[in-house]
């Protein structure tokens, strides 16, 4: 390595020689400027012409509204959600930021309710005391990378979960989403949801790691038969199952203002797609879109708990 | 024993000229109290022919060629097995029955010399006679040989129970007898072609594949030298002379207008770089130049007593020759070849049809994309290790001699120079009129284009090697400290990021992320408005190489050895690919194909996707350049000093 580098950047054979161009004379009117000759009033040329910056929101937002309902056929609601926002105002402020997350437990012993209230407070405790509170104490200090931190978080859950329920077979999945300004961090397990809503479209930010959802990403189940098949709960990846943990993350950045919807599957599993999309989109107050969509849920069978986290954000 | 022992220590090109200078035989020597030496045909390489005479005949003078190799190896048990090694080739050579082929009499060792004694052939080479007809032949006499040597390499590529290989056919190597016959000659270096086996380079550049570089011979290798000896014979274009592998850009017929179309695609299919686009082997050739010739006149092949099933349909040669294994891992042909007088160690930069390339030689070089033809040159008064940048009429270049230079990219005239505080390894980036680089002197400057004036520079406490990534609101550039910056276009920093060494990659922006390899081998995604990482990504060892993005595929080399392809949105690794060197150069993205250079000597293009081999190149030097890719062309410098240009 160090041959290599001294070659890169050590390499002075011969530069004492003067420049001498042989094949292309010097333009007469070449203009040697001296390094100290530096004038920053021209700083506005540089600026001049470019488009103008995307007009910031006067006050960054972040609003929220979450739903948990225990169904129409259901006797225990087992999923869990949490949702997080903190704006600070004055001088300085420190970015929007919002953490969110839904989880859907399962089996057990009918354990599914703990597994998914312990996994998303153990997330929400892991993200919030490695990212937010540093924050708050010391704004200066570089931030540790905000997958890892999300990924260990999760990690830590998975054992969490497996230490407080030993021998039992308690699982859950798992979609958290953390919002820092303008970037998105997701962290994913199972087949919860994660949409973004913006500029007319509705994009699934998550894959469901569940056998029927393999099965159409290979084409041998259309969205009609999966919508019905029986094994349509299965899923090959959960919290707490498993000694290994494999964690999907993701990140992108956010438009100026939109909608963000994280979801348990008693929700996007009983309205079409075209149906959840169009409630979701709906304008008027956050809270009156939340409870159409559950109220959609039930309509259509409610035979699971339904969950929803909406997130209206601007910046 | 004694004298190579103190010749040892001479060095191994003197020790050759005396060996080959003082230990020749001398006319009337006996050898094996039977061939007389006669006097001296030939001095090869690595040994010397001799005329002898046959004494055991005493009553006629019975003629023979004795070849004398010399064993110059040292080391008492490789010694040995070279030994062995000719005993086995000898023997293979004396069980040949071909009428083109000189029939091996006799061969044995003595002490440190081993000898095959061959038939002495009357005639001179076909080299010879070329340079006597004036450098350039006729389509018919050429054909008609071709026809004879196709026919004693079908001999050889028929042969059981594996094909053999000449691996050096060349008109030196090729004789007309005196009876107008020709013969291959020269058989010292034949091996028996095992699959995969790959050995040292034999062959003579210009006649030889690319895939003879590596080692491999095929029977394709015989059709390339066949291709190479045919297009040296009628166009009288000596191929050692010529860039490499440059057939194609040298049609025949533009040197021999009479050459029929057929004859000269026939050719030129010998002379495919690729070897599956190659004839597989000298009989398929054989059978492409009798459509050409027509039926009445291939009927020579008759009298050399050849059954035709061995002609045409024969006991498959083509499945003797285990090809697969060998396609999948093809090579390029360079479309040109460009040769400074230093290493290259930038990568290219290419805009409208031209080729801009620094070396350390100190220039700045100016090609035609299509030709590689030189079209201006500007000498800095130090090595230039910075890639060019191209914005409108201009072109800019940093040297280490402290200076950005921005030359009239038309013709290379200096429009101005800035002079900085110390040598500049910083690549310039040009953006709404403005150029912005870093120096040694561990500033990084903005510069009006227009007129050569500082805007301003900030300082970045330490060497900036890196080379600034400009967007419409921010410069990101790392400090060799390990610092990354963000400072908007008034020079302001936005904010900067700390690596555990220095950052000499260059940071890549998209997707509102930033990407950076650092020193400390680990590469970085930040967010590009706050600076908070948001993922890392372990290598082994130091990373100089700058990423590239496509999509949400991350590729960037690191020193370990490999080039990684990433998840941008995860850090998670997609796959990876091991060189033999280091892989400091960056990769350049391409449709669906990556292409990077190693300090093992190749350049490489693989599938985006998967990580597989395209293709790759070898060069005669590290290759830490970076392609540039334009115009179905890669262009990549290395340190055996030439720019390629390679087909995608």
């Amino acid at each position: 390595m160090r041959g290599l580098m001294q070659k890169w950047f050590a390499n002075n054979k011969n530069e004492e020689e003067p420049a001498a161009p042989l094949v292309v004379e010097e333009d007469e009117t070449a203009v040697t400027v001296p390094r100290e000759a530096w004038a920053l009033e021209d700083t506005q040329k540089i600026l001049a012409g470019r488009p103008a910056a995307e007009p910031a929101a006067a006050e960054p937002m972040i609003q929220v509204v979450r739903r948990s309902h225990l169904g129409a056929v259901r006797e225990r609601n087992e999923d869990s959600c949490l949702a997080f926002v903190s704006l600070t105002g004055g001088q300085e402020p420190l970015p929007p930021l919002g953490l969110f997350v839904v989880a859907d437990g399962m089996g057990g012993h009918q354990a599914g309710h703990e597994a998914s209230r312990l996994v998303s407070r153990l997330v929400g405790a892991h993200v919030l005391s490695r990212l937010y509170l540093p924050l708050l104490q010391n704004p200066a200090a570089p931030p540790h990378p905000v997958q890892e931190v999300m990924v260990e978080a999760v990690q830590q859950a998975h054992l969490g979960l497996q230490q407080s329920d030993p021998g039992r077979d308690s699982g859950t999945t798992l979609t958290a989403a953390l919002m820092v300004g303008r970037r998105l961090y997701l962290a994913h397990v199972g087949d919860s949801r994660a949409y973004l809503l913006s500029d007319g479209l509705m994009e699934l930010l998550t894959t469901d790691h569940s056998h029927v959802r393999r099965l159409q990403d290979s084409g041998q189940l259309t969205d009609e038969e999966a919508a019905v098949h029986p094994y349509r709960n299965i899923l090959y990846r959960a919290v707490g199952q498993g000694s290994e943990l494999e964690v999907d993350t993701f990140t992108r950045s956010l438009p100026a203002t939109g909608r963000l919807l994280l979801c348990s599957d008693g929700l996007w599993g009983l309205l079409t797609a075209d149906l959840l999309e169009k409630i979701a989109r709906q304008s008027g107050p956050l809270a009156e879109v939340a409870d159409e969509l559950v109220d959609a849920a039930i309509a259509a069978g409610g035979h699971d708990n339904v969950t929803a986290v909406l997130v209206d954000f601007a910046f | 024993m004694m004298a190579a022992a103190t010749k040892q220590a001479a060095g191994p090109r003197e020790v050759q000229t005396q060996l080959s200078s003082k230990s020749h035989l001398k006319p009337g020597n006996l050898l094996q109290e039977r061939y007389q030496i006669l006097g001296l045909l030939g001095v090869g390489g690595f040994s010397t022919v001799y005329q002898a005479r046959d004494m055991r005949f005493p009553t006629v003078s019975r003629l023979c060629a004795v070849k004398e190799m010399i064993n110059q190896v040292t080391d008492p048990r490789l010694r040995e097995m070279a030994v062995r090694s000719f005993e086995r080739e000898a023997a293979l050579l004396a069980t040949l029955d071909h009428p083109a082929l000189p029939t091996v009499y006799d061969y044995f060792s003595e002490g440190e010399r081993s000898y095959l004694v061959l038939e002495y052939i009357r005639g001179r080479d076909l080299e010879a006679i070329l340079t006597e007809r004036g450098g350039k032949l006729d389509s018919k006499t050429v054909l008609e040989w071709a026809l004879q040597i196709c026919e004693v390499l079908s001999y050889l590529h028929g042969h059981q129970p594996r094909p053999i290989v000449f691996r050096d056919v060349k008109p030196s190597n090729l004789m007309l007898d005196s009876r107008e016959r020709i013969r291959l000659i020269d058989f010292g270096i034949a091996k028996v072609f095992q699959a995969l086996e790959r050995g040292t380079m034999v062959g003579t550049e210009g006649y030889a594949p690319p895939e003879q570089y590596r080692g491999e011979a095929t029977p394709a290798v015989d059709v390339y030298g066949l291709g190479a000896t045919l297009h040296h014979l009628l166009t009288g274009q000596d191929p050692r002379m010529e860039a490499p592998f440059s057939f194609a850009e040298r049609p025949i017929h533009a040197a021999n207008p009479a050459i029929s179309p057929a004859l000269e695609a026939i050719i030129m299919r010998c002379l495919s770089y690729k070897v599956e686009d190659r004839f597989r082997d000298a009989l398929a050739v054989r059978e492409a130049l009798s459509m050409v010739v027509g039926p009445t006149t291939s009927g020579w092949v008759g009298q050399m007593g050849m059954p035709a099933s061995t002609l045409v349909g024969g006991p498959g040669v083509a499945t003797a020759v285990p090809l697969t294994g060998l396609v999948t891992e093809t090579t390029r042909q360079p479309v040109w070849v460009f040769e400074c007088g230093d290493e290259i160690r930038s990568g290219p930069a290419v805009a409208d049809g031209l080729v801009f390339a620094g070396s350390y030689d100190k220039y700045l070089y100016a090609l035609n994309a299509q030709s590689g033809q030189l079209q201006w040159q500007y000498k800095t008064a130090g090595s230039v290790a910075t890639t060019p940048a191209v914005y409108k009429e201009y072109v800019l270049v940093g040297s280490a001699d402290k200076h950005l230079y921005c030359l009239r990219r038309r013709n290379g005239i200096l429009v101005w120079r800035l002079t900085t505080g110390g040598p500049i390894y910083s690549s310039p980036k040009a953006h709404l009129d403005h150029a912005f680089f870093g120096s040694e002197d561990s500033y990084l400057y903005a510069i009006q284009l227009g007129n050569g004036r500082l805007v301003w520079k900030a300082t970045a406490h330490s060497p900036v090697r890196s080379s600034p990534w400009v967007t419409d609101e921010r410069v990101f550039v790392g400090s060799e400290a390990g610092y990354l910056f963000c400072l908007d276009l008034t020079g302001q920093v936005k904010w900067q990021f700390q690596a555990r060494r220095a950052i000499t990659s260059s940071p890549v922006v998209a997707n509102d992320m930033v990407f950076l390899g650092a020193m400390d081998g680990l590469v970085y995604a930040l967010d590009a408005n706050s600076g908070w990482a948001i993922w890392r990504f372990r290598t082994r060892r130091p990373i100089i190489s700058t990423p590239a993005v496509q999509g949400e595929t991350l590729l960037i080399g690191s020193s370990d050895g490999h080039l990684y392809a990433l998840d941008a949105l995860s850090g998670r690794q997609l796959w990876l690919f091991k060189t033999e060197g280091q892989v400091t150069s960056s990769p350049a993205v391409w449709q669906n194909a990556v292409y990077f250079g190693s300090t093992d000597g190749f350049i490489y293009s693989l599938d985006i996707r998967k990580g597989e081999v395209r293709w790759r190149f070898q060069t005669g030097g590290l290759v830490v350049s970076s392609p540039a890719v334009a115009n179905g062309m890669v262009f990549v410098g290395s340190a055996d000093k030439k720019l390629y240009a390679l087909p995608v």
